[in-house]
């Protein structure tokens, strides 16, 4: 499904990815792991089409496409989703606006008629549902005066609205209580099926208990320097970083 | 000012060549007060850059194009009433119609009490004298302005509206003033008074529409009279084309516990320059200004406030916000002014603007001149671009750049449309600025095909 080679991306001409390599498959799920400013965000925020991020060099498909020809709205119209880190407040964009001017750019994309209003808000209800997203969320603006876990449960929420190929979900347990990385984490498995993949990037071993990675990948200084299986996670909880980049 | 410019000479001339016109077709009133104001105009001029209230637009320039002036009886070749029906509305409201800085209305306005008066300048002049008198021209020479005071000197028509003690009008009115000459570029004076005693309340639509695209000047004086206890909601829809040159003055005086809120639309037009004073002659007076234009291509919008805190216990709160694209210019100058004696003031200003070309421009001077010491006020301007982080956002979950464009403008100027109290005015303006944004002529359905009927005329 997604295929990243010798990744490179630079901002303001400094260099944060420096030679990325990852191999996404159907149906896998996959974390990645590392110490804060390795650029895990970054490597997201590329993906996902962002064009302050300059990329130098590498190749990524996706799906069989070159992935970075496309714009930031095509990926996502193609399947490709993003879960922010730090979620945007837009003032004044109500969240049934923005989610409805999001349903119908997927829905034109694929040729498909604008949604009606009838269906549209039984898929809201539906959907809100499975992150148990308070429906006064919904009335208001984007995640205007939402708290931190309700920013990242509007995040799956959008996600579940959505129902993208490729999702990835960038520190969507950071901010979460117990119970909600418990709903949270529920709401990804229950959208996960054999089509679709995802992304994790997390610090925790407690969300990989409930989303269990096929693979585990650590970025360091813009590179992945250790991939393994979901042993990798628990190892890491108890050592740290630190006998990683010793390695080195 | 020490020397008459030619363009000055020339509505000097004017003047002097009409007067005798203006003073037959007029009541005594209103004449009496054409000389000391055109001596006004003389010694004030008309206003450059070097005033500084008209720093960035300089209203001399803006007067000298070969206007054909207009004033005094003129004939109205269209039956305008019959092919205008303001889609801007299918609004609920009482309609008075003005053209050629006439009022053309025949028939009365406001149905429901016989007491409350809207009716033609001219003839309130003459049937209600003595009221008439108590207000006219009252306030306008306070403000010490060129273009004021030759708004006086050729004083003909305008809108007159009187809402009597405690008496509050059952709908909205619906002031139009149409521009509906179809050859000469011309130029109107319109004087409008307004007077709501005390507990009256009304509220007021003014729409500048347009159902030709020559160049056109009008110039526009209103003096505003608010009673104790008294509401009034004054709107503006200032929807001409862009050869339009639309100068306002808005000068009111309210009296204690009275509320007075102001809300302007601007859309079309070349060049919209409004004024808006408010002077509080009273305690727990409120006064709300709110205004949101929308400009491109090579239009200007420059507004100017002056909110006079004179007694204790006022609040007023303004929010103007400007979305300005290609070269276009906009400029926000607010002044509020606290006495020394306005104690437990609170004044709120905001000016928020987005700019959307390297080419736009937005000057504003916000500006707090405060003589008292136990007073909350606050003024703030921002410009900037659209919310990168928001347009990422959005376009991230596949809404196109556009679109997502369009519903951080639409949101922006919305926090501004909110605050009309009228349901279908508001709709009606949220549906015209949705529409202006996607890219749609801004005109409303009617009106564009109003132009197209004229054009064949
Ligand atoms: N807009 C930017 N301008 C300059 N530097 C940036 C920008 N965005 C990210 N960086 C830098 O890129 C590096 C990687 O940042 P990134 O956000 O990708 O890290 P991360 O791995 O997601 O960290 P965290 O775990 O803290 O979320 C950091 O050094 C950061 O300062
Ligand atoms: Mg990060």
């Amino acid at each position: 499904m997604l295929s990243i080679k010798n990744l490179k991306a630079n901002i303001n001409g400094k260099e944060i990815l420096k030679g990325i390599n990852l191999e996404v498959k159907a149906g896998e799920v996959h974390a990645i792991m590392g110490p804060n400013g390795s650029g895990k965000s970054t490597l997201a925020s590329v993906l996902a089409g962002r064009e302050i991020f300059e990329v130098t060099d590498g190749h990524v498909e996706y799906m069989g496409e070159d992935l970075l020809e496309l714009s930031v709205e095509e990926r996502a119209s193609k399947g490709i989703f993003l879960g922010f880190q730090y979620p945007v407040e837009i003032p004044g964009v109500s969240m049934v606006n923005f989610m409805k001017a999001a349903v119908n750019a997927q829905r034109k994309h694929r040729g498909e008629e604008p949604i009606n209003a009838s269906e549209f808000l039984k898929l809201m209800r539906e959907k809100k549902d499975i992150v148990e997203l308070d429906s006064k969320l919904t009335g208001r603006s984007v995640n205007e005066g939402f708290s931190g876990g309700e920013k990242k449960r509007n995040e799956i929420f959008q996600m579940a609205m959505l129902e993208p190929k490729l999702s990835i979900l960038d520190e969507t347990d950071s901010g979460l209580d117990i119970d909600a990385l418990r709903i949270v984490a529920n709401g990804v498995t229950k959208l996960k099926n054999k089509d679709n993949a995802t992304v994790v990037i997390t610090h925790y071993q407690r969300l990989l208990d409930y989303i269990v990675p096929d693979f585990v990948h650590v970025l360091y200084k813009g590179k992945i320097i250790k991939s393994g299986t979901k042993e990798l996670a628990l190892e890491l909880e108890e050592k740290g970083y630190d006998w990683l980049i010793k390695d080195l | 000012m020490s020397t008459t410019t030619e363009i000055e000479k020339k509505y000097i001339d004017f003047y002097i060549d009409h007067k005798a016109i203006l003073d037959q077709q007029s009541s005594d009133i209103v004449n009496k007060h054409r000389t000391q104001a055109i001596e006004n105009f003389k010694f004030l001029g008309l206003p450059t850059s070097n005033d500084e209230r008209y720093k960035y637009t300089n209203l001399s320039k803006v007067f000298d194009q070969n206007f054909d002036m207009r004033v005094g009886e003129q004939i109205v070749d269209l039956n305008v009433e019959s092919i205008f029906k303001c889609d801007v509305i299918r609004l609920d409201a009482y309609l008075a119609l003005l053209a050629k800085g006439q009022y053309v209305t025949k028939e009365r306005v406001v149905s429901h009490d016989e007491s409350i008066i809207v009716c033609s300048l001219k003839e309130a002049a003459k049937k209600y004298s003595q009221l008439f008198e108590k207000y006219y021209n009252q306030l306008a020479p306070q403000r010490e302005d060129g273009v004021i005071e030759l708004n006086t000197a050729l004083a003909f028509d305008g809108v007159f509206i009187y809402v009597p003690k405690g008496k509050v009008v059952d709908k909205p009115i619906q002031i139009v003033n149409l521009q509906v000459d179809g050859k000469e570029n011309n130029a109107i004076q319109l004087r409008h008074l307004i007077v709501l005693e005390d507990r009256a309340e009304a509220k007021l639509i003014f729409c500048d529409d347009s159902l030709t695209s020559n160049e056109h000047l009008s110039s526009a004086v209103a003096e505003v009279f608010v009673g104790e206890n008294a509401h009034l909601e004054m709107s503006k829809m200032q929807n001409e084309h862009n050869e339009s040159r639309n100068i306002s003055n808005t000068i009111v005086r309210q009296s204690a516990h009275s509320v007075v809120t102001s809300n302007t639309v601007s859309l079309l037009g070349g060049v919209i320059r409004n004024n808006l004073h408010i002077e509080m002659d009273g305690e727990y007076c409120e006064a709300n200004a709110y205004g949101i234009a929308l400009i491109d291509k090579a239009q200007k919008v420059d507004t100017f406030t002056y909110i006079h805190h004179a007694h204790p216990n006022c609040n007023s709160n303004q929010l103007y916000k400007n979305i300005i694209d290609d070269e276009a210019v906009g400029v926000f100058s607010g002044t509020v002014l606290v006495d020394k004696n306005a104690q437990k003031t609170n004044a709120f200003q905001a000016n928020n603007n987005i700019i959307l070309t390297d080419k736009a421009k937005m000057n504003t001077k916000p500006q707090l001149v405060i003589y008292a010491d136990d007073v909350k006020c606050s003024h703030g301007a921002t410009v900037g671009q659209l919310d990168e982080n928001a347009m990422f956002y959005m376009r991230a979950r596949g809404i196109e750049e556009k679109d997502a464009k369009m519903l951080l403008m639409y949101a922006f100027a919305d926090d501004v449309i909110r605050k009309m109290s009228i349901t279908s005015l508001r709709e009606n303006t949220e549906d015209l600025v949705r529409r202006r944004l996607s890219g749609e002529l801004s005109l409303c359905r009617n009106c564009s095909s109003r132009i197209l009927m004229n054009s064949t005329l």
